[in-house]
């Protein structure tokens, strides 16, 4: 009688979950088969697609803009979340301490995240114009630099310059996850540690850091598959030039899709980094519940 | 006895759910007719335009289409530097608006690309100038109707010039030795300002065809052979590139789209642009010391003569369109002679007439218009030699002669490297 009731349990459960199984293959499951199907084929705009098997992305690895836009786009999301993640822990563990103006500063610092993509890329954008942006005219004017510094139309310049903004608007996300960890921490620990004779630099990688590295896990993993996927903040800054120089994987997927029109080509742009997406996050889940356990 | 009711009712619940969600599927159009009478709708995408009357008219006349028509409109203006990929995006959902006004060049990719109705019926409508013709024209066949020529005209800020005591140049080259008299950087103020970013629109492209043709260059022949490796091309390559590595254009001009060289002369930070009417509208209303200190002159001269090649605005229906038919018949309407003439009148001689019997008036004959009005008429299709075609209409809005200039200011690529790969592309684009 028990193993019927349990069967029951498991067959209703079963049955609950079927729309919604339904609904998530219909909107997530049916476009993502199509678009790993498109890459192998030579569609475009309006067209029937035809199957050519492996050729697209042969084309691509051979495709020296593709070699470029992978590079740019490693560097984009690692030194990124490098600077977010340092940036973000020193802020949150001196705004852990009190002091006269501490909510203030916290609620200016969750500004860049709060605000929309589109704001914050469109004004850093005139920011950084060598004509009449204000960072140009404060590095005249210090007499740092003589010259106007070409953030968006020096080669070198533009995926640094896109960087910068990624990295401001990203901090208060590292921030407000490693403060709220941060406040988990048992205090009794420091003092133990302070008994000890433990100092503030022992204190925060023997204490503090480990304490933290679950959400900072959680963070790095969420935030590096945001930076990755990125689009709206270098389409927007750059639009990926000068000749590709800040162009990233979803921006080149945009170029060819939409200015080029090869559809296929552009699904195979993407395509390309869905195995390194799906490293970037089961390997560290996979160390995450190890460590659980 | 709780849980079991509970259990019974969610899968009444879900499974009542599952039926009405996939009984609504099979609902026959018919039945549904039945009850409702179906109206056409016509959706027509517009060009936003500098002049913001314009698009207000249009909606007025979209409007009144409708209601006289019996036929639900929609009206939606979207930047032309939007407009190619929301497109290609709506035909690839497999609604495409039913009508559109874009840059010739991009109309042409789509009639390349077998999404647009021949046009010949419309046509033969309307008495369209000959010179006007040849947009509605790709690959010898008619597929878009001309809506208004955009002649580009040659900028100059006399006062800086005339402070220099400069006479104002005729020749690329003059042009050039010129600017680096007039340039002053250091007080923000730049000789040229000349766009060349890859955003998709058709200035900076526009503007690097006109010097090559200018310097006998030719880059697709008559006949579709790919002629573009020559010394000419090479010098005119060369000679642009030296601009923005001489520092006579702003340095992010490299970077800018169409509304760069807008931005910059309207703020008074360059001294010479090559573009439409559209500036001379902007600075007539906002900026009159501007206007006053600016004149328009004749394309400068290269070793092949002058050349302005440029285009126009084109009506295109698109065949998988619900409302084909309103939209031929609306584009028939807008031609309507008074209303056409104040429409053209109203953008401020940023656009050029493309129908016979509506450029005789006292508008055009007014020193600051016939200008314009003279230069498209003589204005050169931006694939010359060769006729419009879907291959030059994807290289034109590939901006392939920017990408090669791009290569050697922004990563110092030798001009004859950058040439070959110009080649290459063209050969790609061609399938060749």
């Amino acid at each position: 009688m028990k193993g019927l009731g349990r069967k029951y349990d498991v067959l209703l459960g079963y049955l609950l979950i079927t729309p919604v199984v339904i609904l998530i293959f219909i909107v997530i499951g049916v476009p993502f088969v199509n678009a790993i199907y498109l890459s192998f084929t030579d569609k475009v705009a309006g067209s029937v697609p035809k199957f050519i098997g492996f050729k697209n992305y042969i084309n691509l690895f051979s495709d020296p803009d593709y070699i470029i836009v992978l590079k740019n786009t490693f560097v984009y999301t690692f030194t990124s979340i490098g600077f977010k993640l340092m940036i973000g822990i020193f802020l949150a563990v001196v705004l852990n301490q009190k002091f006269f103006g501490r909510s203030i500063i916290r609620t200016l610092l969750l500004l860049p995240w709060a605000l929309s993509g589109m704001v914050a890329a469109m004004s850093w954008k005139w920011m950084y114009n060598d004509t009449y942006g204000i960072i140009n005219a404060l590095l005249m004017k210090a007499h740092i630099v003589h010259v106007p510094v070409l953030w968006l139309s020096d080669a070198r310049l533009a995926l640094i310059s896109c960087i910068i903004v990624n990295v401001w608007r990203g901090v208060p996300f590292f921030f407000f996850s490693v403060l709220g960890g941060l406040q988990t921490i048992d205090s009794q620990m420091y003092e133990a540690a302070d008994i000890d004779g433990a100092g503030v630099i022992k204190k925060f990688f023997c204490i503090t850091l480990p304490s933290l590295k679950s959400v900072i896990m959680i963070t790095t993993v969420l935030s590096t598959i945001w930076t990755f996927n990125d689009f709206e903040n270098v389409f927007l800054i750059t639009g990926g030039g000068p000749l590709h120089a800040s162009s990233i994987i979803s921006t080149y997927t945009y170029e060819m899709a939409f200015l080029q029109n090869e559809m296929g080509k552009a699904m195979s742009v993407a395509a390309s980094v869905i195995p390194i997406i799906l490293m970037m996050i089961l390997i560290p889940l996979r160390k995450l519940n190890k460590e659980e356990k | 006895m709780l849980k079991k009711s509970i259990a019974l009712m969610m899968s009444v619940l879900v499974i009542t759910s599952i039926a009405s969600i996939t009984s609504g599927c099979g609902v026959k159009k018919a039945d549904v007719a039945t009850n409702t009478p179906v109206k056409e709708k016509f959706v027509f995408w517009d060009k936003s335009e500098y002049v913001k009357a314009y698009n207000d008219t249009q909606q007025q006349k979209i409007k009144e289409f409708g209601e006289k028509n019996n036929v639900d409109t929609e009206y939606v203006i979207i930047p032309p530097s939007d407009l190619k990929q929301k497109l290609t995006a709506a035909i690839e959902a497999k609604n495409p608006p039913d009508l559109v006004v874009t840059d010739e060049f991009v109309a042409g990719q789509f009639a390349g690309m077998g999404q647009l109705v021949a046009t010949d019926d419309i046509l033969k409508q309307i008495d369209f100038a000959d010179y006007a013709k040849r947009l509605a024209m790709t690959k010898g066949e008619n597929f878009m109707v001309p809506q208004a020529l955009l002649a580009p005209g040659f900028y100059l800020r006399k006062d800086k010039w005339d402070a220099k005591g400069l006479k104002y140049p005729e020749t690329w080259q003059e042009l050039k030795e010129q600017a680096k008299i007039v340039n002053d950087p250091k007080n923000n103020f730049y000789a040229l300002g000349l766009p060349m970013g890859a955003s998709g629109g058709g200035d900076a492209e526009g503007f690097c065809r006109s010097v090559i043709s200018s310097f006998g260059g030719v880059l697709v022949d008559k006949d579709s052979n790919i002629k573009a490796n020559s010394p000419q091309t090479l010098e005119a390559l060369k000679f642009i590139s030296s601009l923005y590595i001489e520092k006579l254009c702003p340095p992010s001009a490299v970077t800018w789209d169409d509304a760069g060289n807008n931005t910059a002369y309207s703020a008074g930070t360059v001294g010479v642009v090559f573009n439409s009417g559209s500036i001379m509208n902007d600075i007539k209303t906002n900026k009159p010391d501007i206007n006053a200190n600016t004149i328009i002159l004749p394309y400068p001269k290269g070793s092949n003569g002058a050349f302005s090649l440029g285009g126009g605005n084109v009506f295109a229906i698109f065949k998988n369109g619900k409302g084909t038919e309103a939209a031929k018949k609306y584009v028939i309407s807008f031609f309507e002679k008074d209303s056409y003439q104040k429409i053209v009148e109203n953008m401020n001689g940023m656009w050029q007439p493309v129908i016979n019997g509506v450029d005789n008036t006292d508008f055009w004959k007014k020193a600051e218009n016939s200008g314009w009005l003279a230069n498209s008429k003589v204005l050169v299709a931006n694939s010359y030699p060769e006729e419009a075609n879907d291959f030059n209409s994807k290289a034109i809005s590939s901006q392939l002669c920017v990408k090669s200039i791009q290569r050697i200011i922004v990563n110092g690529m030798d001009p004859q490297k950058s040439l070959d790969t110009l080649e290459q592309d063209l050969k790609k684009v061609y399938g060749k």
